[in-house]
């Protein structure tokens, strides 16, 4: 009776846990993920956007000049 | 017959010999670079040094200033803080994660690679990017809060958050230890789960009874780990909050760093270090003593 009893247990639990786990992996994945992905968006938004609040998850005009200035102010000097 | 003993006396100390010859580059680089500068430091512990010049020696004094120096007490307090919290919640979010990646999970290689990246991504380029994400009017972590009508928290500005918030920064390198509790996961033999469902063990008691006390070498590996690395912190607080506000994050290796390099108290800092490491070690020793009451080796 108790053996009946867990196996329908165990094939109800069965496909839950790896749904439980997916949920629980893409969870943790996109806290993990979350500087990278920051990074580029950051890299991609112009000043102004920048400053809005609250924050865009996408910039709403993707600049790319933030990569052409990038290595003329890492090639001249500071002072 | 004596003489047959003698040789193989003498050979075994020319085996001795070409043995100590062959691993002779780590020993001089173990004594070069890690015992003689750990000497040294307590050398210049007892000395007053601004890095140039000649060390003067004053005995035990820097260790009765440090004594009456409340903020290297409070390093310290911090420093504790931050391991006490930072090292278990480690091995907790390691070992979930291993278990979520130990399910049949078809796509899951990609979860292993995603999880992976943060921990090998440089610290300070994390902490640089937390600042941002954590930043209290335009970060994305208040934003998603307030998704969850939470109020904005500002984590890096409030005492009472700012270590939580270096203790986050730490959670990003789980993913790596993680991938460590996977391989003592996958080491455990099948039979054993067998076994256990056979005496009507649920998935509660399966990991209670089995999983866990087979992963305890790792998680000894992970604490001591962790410890070492925790009693170092450094660079996220230097990055992300330099020891402020209300030297809440000033951990121990900050106020090392301050002393040495911004007030030019080099034998004061030299002093600290001495005791952060006898603090290491001694905590090293004392789990490992520990270890044989709760570390199960059965599997080895």
């Amino acid at each position: 009776m108790i053996h009946m009893g867990e196996a329908v247990q165990t094939k109800e639990s069965a496909p839950l846990q790896p749904l439980v786990s997916r949920i629980f992996l893409i969870g943790m994945s996109l806290f993990y993920i979350s500087p990278i992905y920051w990074m580029f968006v950051t890299a991609l938004k112009s000043d102004k956007e920048l400053a809005n609040f609250p924050p865009t998850l996408w910039p709403k005009e993707i600049v790319w000049g933030n990569f052409e200035q990038a290595p003329e102010l890492s090639l001249s000097s500071p002072t | 017959m004596k003489k047959n003993r003698q040789r193989i006396i003498s050979g075994d100390l020319r085996d001795l010999l070409l043995g100590l010859l062959f691993i002779s580059p780590w020993i001089i680089g173990f004594f070069l670079f890690l015992v003689y500068p750990v000497l040294s430091n307590f050398h210049l512990g007892m000395t007053q040094y601004s890095g140039f010049g000649e060390p003067e020696w004053i005995g035990f004094r820097n260790y009765e200033e440090l004594a009456r120096d409340p903020l290297f007490w409070t390093s310290l307090y911090n420093t504790f803080y931050y391991v006490l919290l930072a090292v278990p919640l480690g091995v907790v979010v390691a070992i979930a994660l291993a278990m979520a990646m130990n399910q049949k999970v078809r796509e899951v290689t990609l979860y292993r690679a995603l999880l992976y990246i943060p921990g090998i991504a440089p610290v300070f380029a994390v902490s640089m990017m937390l600042v941002w994400l954590l930043n209290p009017r335009f970060g994305l972590f208040n934003y998603l809060l307030g998704w969850l009508h939470i109020p904005a928290i500002n984590w890096l500005g409030d005492s009472r958050w700012s270590k939580l918030a270096i203790v986050l920064v730490a959670q990003f390198g789980a993913g790596h230890i993680g991938l460590i509790f996977l391989t003592a996961l996958r080491a455990i033999p099948g039979h054993l789960y067998d076994a256990a469902s056979l005496d009507g063990a649920g998935h509660w008691r399966k990991f209670w009874y089995v999983t866990l006390p087979l992963l305890t070498p790792t998680i000894l590996y992970d604490i001591i780990i962790g410890i070492g690395l925790g009693l170092q912190v450094f660079v996220p607080a230097y990055i992300m909050t330099g020891g402020g506000p209300l030297n809440s994050t000033m951990f121990t290796a900050l106020y090392i760093y301050k002393n040495a390099f911004e007030y030019s108290r080099v034998g004061l800092a030299a002093a600290v270090s001495g005791i952060l490491f006898v603090i290491n070690a001694v905590l090293a020793v004392a789990i490992f003593w520990s270890s044989k009451y709760w570390v199960n080796y059965h599997l080895e």
